[in-house]
């Protein structure tokens, strides 16, 4: 994979090969439907990058992300991380080492200090230390430390987000996973958190893997990404590939936003490359 | 002077009319319940004629093993009745039920036969089978309470829970929130119990004595212990619940089981 001129520079901080999840749900008339959320993704981050999973909605980037932190298991393929497949590694290790900050904020009842104290506590951190590296964590998301007594559901929600990205934080994580962080948030306030991850990764160092719908943002803050239509990892490359020259028609009708995002796996980038007038 | 008005035949008949009232207000109402009533009138009638006969014949035998079977049935009974109370579409859930009942069970009647009613010999029917009735009918209460609340709470704070999962939390930290919450509702009926015991409503046990003409001290010492006794069960019958139940939503890695929800 090195001189693949999609790798990324440097060493690589999550390998995943052949990714496939098929999920069963109960249909209306009582028996099981199946369906294939992810068809065989392979990509690799490299270590201190930021890199994009970007796609419509319902390609499975939630899913792909609860994967890389153990949430979810997936049926065939594999997750490397520093190397090392994560089926050998303790999940609790894994999850504190590959930290995940979800579309909605989910924070605990209690104050910000409960929320990002409980990933300190989990760690082993002393009661009597947590609000001093609490309010540090709080710094780096954006956060006065004057937040710690707070009560946590009278913030907006630009700032429970922060809390929970100081919670996530709060682990010294080596790999921070972000599930469309801005997505209930006003323009403004999305803004502001997109550079508060880019700075993120410059100050602290920490690899990110941020997923969105908006190409605007991947192109501010990632150096690279994957694009995922339909379960299906169609392209992977630097942003300004994707962005000026991609080399799949389902990219290019993604990025111009002229791709119909409820297609199924494999059938939407089917119908793309057809309508597109190139087979492959 | 036996001390107590008999009823006849007649009497029971003429008391259908009070379940009458309950029919005409389900159908009047029209709360689609009608079948259920129906067929609860009959059940009443025909399972304590049963029972009846069936205790009699028990007690007269007085031998272990049909004792024992009785408690077997009984047990199966009220693991169905939790199980079905738990509307989910997780496999087991009977099982699930029958083993916290059935520890709470086990360990209150331990207890009570080893330490606090040393009959002899242990099985005596009389005294064996409507303390163990007790105990196993309001464990059951707080099983189905448990395991359908923590089902509930998890499914409610899922967001949190796996949060918390993915902080690097175990299962049994992600979901302690759910559990104690599941284990305070199975429990507060039992509590309230103990609080207004007497003040209300008089024990099934005293009742049954005073109406017979024979409430003793006696009657109330063992109610006492009736307490207590199904005090015990629950706790217990909660917390096995409560740990099977979270043994069931979560698999060995943390990992939440949403299909179960």
């Amino acid at each position: 994979m090195g001189d693949s001129p999609a790798a990324p520079q440097g060493a690589t901080k999550l390998g995943v090969v052949g990714l496939s999840l098929t999920r069963s749900s109960a249909s209306s008339d009582g028996g099981l439907s199946e369906r294939e959320v992810l068809r065989d993704v392979t990509f690799s981050v490299g270590e201190g990058e930021v890199f994009g999973v970007i796609g419509p909605s319902g390609a499975g980037k939630t899913t792909l992300l609860r994967l890389l932190n153990g949430l979810e298991t997936a049926d065939r393929g594999s997750i490397a991380l520093d190397g090392m497949d994560i089926v050998g590694l303790e999940m609790t290790d894994l999850r504190r080492r590959v930290g995940m900050v979800f579309q909605a904020p989910a924070l605990f009842h209690g104050t910000v200090g409960t929320n990002v104290g409980y990933a300190l506590e989990l760690d082993g951190v002393p009661r009597g230390e947590r609000e001093g590296r609490g309010a540090a964590c709080l710094e780096r998301a954006g956060l006065p430390p004057s937040f710690w007594g707070r009560d946590a559901r009278e913030l907006s929600q630009g700032e429970q987000q922060r809390v929970a990205i100081a919670r996530a934080l709060a682990a010294d994580p080596e790999v921070l996973l972000l599930d469309e962080p801005t997505s209930a948030l006003d323009p403004a306030a999305a803004s502001r958190i997109v550079s508060l991850v880019g700075g993120l990764n410059e100050e602290v160092g920490v690899t990110i893997v941020f997923v969105t719908h908006l190409m605007e943002q991947a192109r501010q803050i990632c150096d690279r990404a994957l694009v995922l239509i339909g379960g299906e990892g169609v392209e992977e490359g630097t942003i300004p590939e994707l962005f000026d020259c991609p080399s799949c028609d389902a990219t290019r009708l993604f990025i111009q936003g002229r791709l119909d995002p409820h297609g199924l796996v494999g059938d939407a980038v089917r119908e793309a490359s057809a309508e597109a007038g190139g087979g492959r | 002077m036996t001390g107590y008005f008999e009823l006849t035949w007649l009497d029971v008949t003429v008391s259908v009319s009070l379940v009458g009232v309950l029919l005409v207000v389900v159908l009047v109402q029209r709360l689609g319940i009608a079948r259920g009533v129906f067929i609860g009138m009959i059940r009443t009638f025909a399972q304590l004629m049963i029972i009846g006969y069936v205790l009699k014949f028990i007690f007269d035998l007085s031998k272990w093993y049909w004792v024992l079977l009785m408690l077997a049935v009984m047990l199966v009974v009220a693991a169905r009745t939790a199980a079905q109370r738990d509307e989910s579409r997780q496999p087991g859930r009977m099982t699930t039920a029958g083993a916290a009942i059935a520890i709470g069970a086990v360990v209150t009647m331990g207890t009570v036969m080893a330490f606090v009613v040393r009959v002899r010999p242990w099985y005596t029917p009389e005294i064996l089978i409507p303390l163990s009735g007790m105990v196993i009918g309001n464990t059951m209460n707080a099983v189905a309470l448990t395991t359908t609340r923590f089902r509930s709470e998890v499914s409610h704070q899922r967001g949190q829970v796996e949060a918390a999962l993915a902080l690097g939390a175990t299962s049994s930290q992600a979901s302690s929130r759910p559990f104690r919450e599941a284990m305070r509702a199975g429990l507060i009926p039992t509590m309230n119990a103990l609080m207004v015991v007497g003040l209300v409503q008089l024990p099934g046990m005293m009742s049954g004595q005073i109406i017979a003409g024979i409430l003793s001290v006696q009657a109330v010492r063992y109610q006492i212990v009736v307490m207590y006794m199904i005090a015990c069960g629950a706790a217990v019958g909660s917390l096995v619940a409560a740990l099977l139940m979270r043994r069931q939503l979560f698999t060995l890695r943390h990992q939440l089981r949403s299909e179960y929800l």
